[in-house]
């Protein structure tokens, strides 16, 4: 395919734009763009587009591909993409649109505190953080698993996590799938792929991972906002990570053994290698997915449980007091209903974004919608969202998931030394830690499209709606 | 014999040249170490280990050779930078490697893609660009 410029984007209602399915014959479906002409001016200057028109020639693709405004240049489907199959037209799933870093996503931890309270100790309390959660690359965790307790956590996530006392039984009910998705099974995964898994529960990981300790700056829907149990100057914390070296290894192998299989379906890029859902190998792939989803809840779990005792320690505070208002996951494939068709939704870099009503949620946000946490990047604001009746009319359920990059990590770090950016950071109030100095340039905020923009786009296409407004007081940069 | 790392706005992008298949993927390796921000100990040693792969092409062998360079660079905590080759062609590889213990990684590898990749001999000269997910 080749490049394709956003001149030739059809604007069809404000924040959507399409490139129509006649745009290239071997399109399947027409590619819809939620973003606004600041985001376009930007998504322009990378290959997303091209990508996006790549995914729309799979067959069995469904109605279109959607690039969310976060969206940048990735590889197979870009980052920001969402993409169904129909599962009963010989539905494909492609190991390339869910990613290597299978359920990377972002939780949000309240606590009983604000910023009057906080400030005073909030260098030592990340300081502290820093030194019990393991961060940065090779760094082992705490927890050393062995074989039949990593088949236990990928086969049953959290609800492992709940026995071994890692988890409070509320974790469960404000995780998507309740921190386990039923189809995994870990005869799937490669010994390789748990070997990798071993010490790596309760890691953060590197790039652009983060602990981010936060204060409620704005809030939007009051009404909405208590129902959640926010409330301005409130002290929050968001966890961003993933699956780690063992989801990384089970996309690996199966894009390997898809490329291998004779099941293969013609893709004009290698990295949308497809199989059909319901062909063994799909669901061999499947069942890996959803058993490194489970790894990676439980990897965030793990970090809660470090969180919660750092503040058990330091505050007195009891564990149930840090409680979780929601994790979502925004790289993974779910069989989900729309239009009266069972689809096998991708999500890579996009947050499910479920409207209020559905049965799918849990009992205490059903009538609000479910909770959307969007991370900026270190150093900008973060939001907490609702999802939204029209996101799962329009886009498959489904929203951004962060701020998306602009720039690449070379370019960004001939901007800024390390030190200066530290500076700037510290002025604003905001102390950074992690291992690599290098890392934390690699992150700056001009590394990324304005947060505000992207949230506005989503908030005002309606496909989620503004709760609340983050700012960052203390980041440990993974 | 040359790498050179290409703007990307997430992910690692190195365009490799060589004179030799062996060459370049030696250059290959050292430019995912480079992108990875890998430090090690100069003068340690580590691990010996042998790696045989066979592929349908090209393309597939080095993905194949990189994924498992670093899987073991990860497993032995060692960057692997020598290397003594018994067989290599567009095929199949079979090649005794060395390592160094590993100081850090700033990056993590996520994953080699295929995205794009397409291996061009020219004469002697091989060249490609390759995408790594980070």
């Amino acid at each position: 395919m080749a490049a394709v410029s956003s001149d030739k984007l059809k604007k069809i209602e404000e924040f959507i734009w399409e490139i129509p399915q006649n745009f290239n014959p071997k399109m399947k479906v027409a590619v819809r763009i939620y973003a606004s002409e600041e985001i376009l001016a930007a998504i322009n200057e990378d290959r997303s587009f091209e990508q996006l028109c790549n995914a729309a020639t799979l067959p069995s693709v469904y109605k279109y591909v959607l690039g969310m405004p976060d969206i940048h240049e990735g590889y197979g489907l870009p980052i920001g993409g969402v993409m169904a199959t129909e599962i009963a037209r010989e539905g494909l799933i492609s190991p390339g649109s869910v990613g290597y870093d299978i359920n990377c996503g972002v939780r949000l931890l309240l606590t009983r505190f604000d910023i009057n309270f906080i400030k005073d100790k909030l260098e030592d309390l990340i300081e502290t953080l820093f030194r019990t959660i393991p961060s940065g690359l090779g760094a082992g965790g705490a927890i050393r698993l062995n074989q039949t307790e990593i088949d236990e956590i990928l086969n049953t996530g959290l609800e492992w996590m709940l026995k071994k006392k890692f988890a409070l039984s509320q974790d469960l009910n404000y995780s998507e799938n309740g921190g386990k998705m039923t189809e995994a099974n870990s005869d799937k995964v490669s010994p390789r792929a748990k070997q990798r898994g071993l010490n790596q529960l309760g890691t953060l990981g590197s790039g652009n991972h983060f602990l981010e300790i936060s204060k409620v700056e704005e809030i939007y829907d009051e009404e909405s906002a208590i129902k959640l149990g926010l409330k301005k100057e409130q002290i929050v914390i968001l966890v961003h990570t993933g699956s780690r070296g063992l989801g990384h290894q089970v996309c690996t192998d199966y894009v390997q053994k898809i490329l291998n299989s004779p099941e293969i379906v013609e893709v004009p890029d290698r990295e949308l290698a497809a199989c059909p859902f319901d062909s063994q190998l799909g669901q061999d792939y499947f069942q890996a997915m959803a058993a490194a989803a489970n790894f990676a809840w439980s990897n965030r779990q793990m970090i809660t449980d470090f969180i919660r005792g750092v503040f058990e320690k330091k505050f007195n505070e009891p564990k149930e007091n840090v409680k979780l208002l929601y994790d979502v996951a925004h790289n993974i494939a779910k069989v989900e209903e729309y239009e009266g068709k069972k689809l096998l939704v991708h999500r890579k870099g996009a947050t499910r974004a479920f409207g209020a009503g559905n049965s799918q949620l849990p009992e205490e946000y059903r009538s609000l919608g479910q909770p959307v946490l969007i991370p900026g990047s270190m150093g900008s604001a973060s939001y907490v969202l609702l999802g939204t009746k029209k996101a799962e009319e329009k886009t498959f359920g489904s929203t951004c998931h962060g701020a998306g990059r602009l720039m690449s990590r070379g370019q960004a770090k001939r901007q800024i030394s390390a030190d200066e950016l530290i500076n700037q950071l510290n002025e604003k109030g905001i102390t950074i830690r992690s291992y690599s100095k290098a890392g934390i340039v690699e992150e700056m905020p001009a590394a990324y499209k304005n947060i505000d923009e992207v949230v506005r786009v989503v908030d005002s296409a309606g496909i989620s709606k503004k709760i609340a407004k983050l700012v960052p007081l203390g980041v440990i940069k993974g | 014999m040359i790498f050179k790392i290409l703007p990307h706005p997430a992910d690692l992008k190195i365009e490799i040249e060589a004179d030799s298949l062996a060459e370049f993927f030696e250059e290959a390796v050292k430019g995912m170490y480079q992108g990875a921000g890998a430090k090690y100990q100069e003068n340690g040693f580590g691990k010996i280990e042998n790696i045989s792969l066979k592929a349908k092409s090209p393309e597939q062998l080095l993905v194949d050779f990189l994924n498992e360079i670093w899987f073991l660079s990860q497993k032995n905590q060692e960057v692997y930078l020598k290397f003594e080759w018994q067989k290599i062609n567009p095929g199949e590889l079979s090649v005794r490697i060395s390592g160094k213990p590993l100081k850090e990684f700033e990056t993590e590898i996520k994953g080699t893609t295929f995205y794009n990749l397409k291996i061009v001999q020219q004469g002697n000269k091989w060249q490609t660009v390759i995408v790594f997910d980070i």
